[in-house]
């Protein structure tokens, strides 16, 4: 198995204050690591410092075996999916216009019908809803074929239909190979899909493969509290 | 007025496909920086003898880029740095006008626009920025796109928005300072925003939006050289007036259809 991406002894953060302190881990071709952990634990932030929107004050990390991945590469390899987007409503541009998915060939058509997005493309996106824009920005990673597919919180902002429809589709890329990285406070994520599980915590972290026999363990650890059916209640 | 008309043309296309990204990226206000910083450009132009639009082509293009990287690389909004050249480079120029007595003519040109000072090599150096745009466009649309909209994605997937965001800083700046002549400092940044701003309360789609904008650019420009040029009034005003009404016909067509 050819890895992805490798993690080594990383330290970054924000305006002086460290929040990933020493964190190494891998993820190799196939893998699906859920990345969990409370607020302020670092999660957003770890995806930022792992493609090179945020400086490292120390350590490396490896993508597709380079220090800096750059480009076109980059961007033939890599689809990411931000937890919020701040788009301009107000914008005469429709869903299908913005991500090229008018363009689309026929093997699309079945993810466009998974996602329920048909009738959306013709739409402009101000008239969409959160979830709506966050089922068609999968849409269009499938159509890139990246090799590593990252998302922050990909059901925050859906119901648990799409939610559902959501891990489909992770489950297909699972088995194409594609690599995947998802933050996620969302327990069935975990439990369904997640190869490995990278737990972020205040004082540490773990990284462990989904079904290890420590992972109650490491999970009460982290968040200190109960579950509840498939969401976490978290402390703060 | 033949000449004028061919440069109306060419600025009526570059600068609502150019508003529509400056819009979008929130650089309206660089735009109003870059044409009265021009007021600083053109007195330093007029003390030198260098002609004013090969002076001003550099120095616009300098200081847009300058001021990105102040607010790139310190503590300070775009807005306020923008905000604080802006001060400075209008107080310079005019203390420059008045300590070395440059003249009312050449000031209310420079403020106002006069179709007269268009030079043949005005022309070409227009038609040269919109076959620039118009490649950057057809090369790189869907890219720019992602940089307008979904910035975060587009920089994680390892596209350069900083480069992308100089570049349309590079050739704002280039069609505000060739666009002075005709259309003045006061309201070059006018031009840029009010034709996309009308075209885009009537399309429904960004297809509609490109060509759309470029074409009540166009009929702003040359409908406002025409009339200025048979009215004797001063271009530039002329010209935003123009657009000011196809802006008032858009929200009036708008409230009729929906």
């Amino acid at each position: 198995m050819t890895e992805i991406l490798r993690v080594e002894d990383i330290h970054a953060g924000y305006n002086g204050k460290q929040v990933l302190k020493g964190l190494s881990f891998a993820v190799r071709d196939g893998d699906v690591l859920a990345v969990i952990g409370p607020n302020g634990s670092g999660k957003t932030t770890l995806l930022r410092a792992m493609l090179g929107m945020l400086p490292l004050g120390a350590g490396k990390v490896t993508l597709f075996g380079k220090e800096r991945l750059r480009g076109k590469d980059k961007e033939a390899l890599i689809s990411y999916i931000p937890q919020r987007m701040e788009l301009d409503r107000t914008f005469p541009i429709s869903l299908g216009e913005m991500l090229g998915l008018n363009k689309r060939g026929a093997e699309m058509d079945k993810y466009i019908d998974m996602l329920e997005l048909g009738g959306l493309l013709s739409k402009k996106v101000g008239d969409l809803s959160g979830g709506q824009m966050q089922r068609a920005l999968l849409a269009y990673a499938v159509m890139k074929g990246p090799k590593l597919l990252i998302m922050d919180e990909p059901t925050s902002w859906i119901d648990q239909k799409g939610a559902d429809c959501i891990l489909c589709i992770i489950e297909e890329f699972k088995k194409k190979g594609i690599a995947m990285i998802i933050v996620s406070h969302d327990l069935s994520v975990l439990r369904s899909v997640a190869t490995h599980v990278l737990g972020l915590g205040h004082e540490g972290y773990f990284f462990e493969p989904a079904d290890s026999p420590l992972m109650s363990e490491k999970l009460a650890s982290l968040f200190g509290t109960l579950h509840h059916g498939e969401r976490l209640v978290c402390p703060i | 007025m033949k000449t004028a008309l061919l440069m109306g043309l060419i600025l009526g296309t570059l600068f609502p496909l150019m508003g529509i990204f400056v819009v979008t990226r929130g650089m309206a206000f660089f735009s109003e920086f870059i044409a009265h910083s021009a007021i600083l450009g053109g007195a330093l132009a007029l003390l030198s003898g260098v002609e004013p639009t090969l002076f001003l082509l550099p120095y616009s293009v300098f200081l847009g880029l300058l001021a990105s990287s102040v607010w790139g690389f310190m503590p300070l909004s775009r807005d306020t740095v923008l905000g604080v050249f802006y001060g400075g480079t209008v107080a310079g120029g005019l203390i420059l006008i008045a300590w070395k007595g440059l003249g009312q003519t050449s000031l209310m040109q420079f403020l106002l626009g006069d179709i007269l000072l268009i030079r043949p090599a005005d022309i070409w150096l227009s038609a040269g920025l919109l076959t620039a745009f118009i490649v950057l466009l057809r090369a790189g649309l869907r890219r720019l796109i992602k940089v307008s909209f979904l910035p975060e994605m587009a920089w994680a997937e390892g596209i350069n928005v900083r480069l992308y965001d100089y570049a349309l800083i590079g050739i704002t700046a280039l069609g505000v300072a060739l666009s002075i002549k005709m259309v003045g400092v006061l309201l070059a940044n006018a031009m840029v925003v009010i034709p996309a701003a009308s075209a885009k309360i009537l399309s429904r789609n960004f297809r509609q939006f490109m060509l759309m904008a470029p074409l009540i650019g166009v009929l702003s420009f040359t409908g406002g050289i025409a009339l200025s040029f048979y009215l004797n009034i001063p271009s530039g005003p002329t010209v935003a007036m123009v657009a000011f009404a196809f802006f008032l016909l858009s929200l009036m067509l708008k409230a009729i259809h929906g």
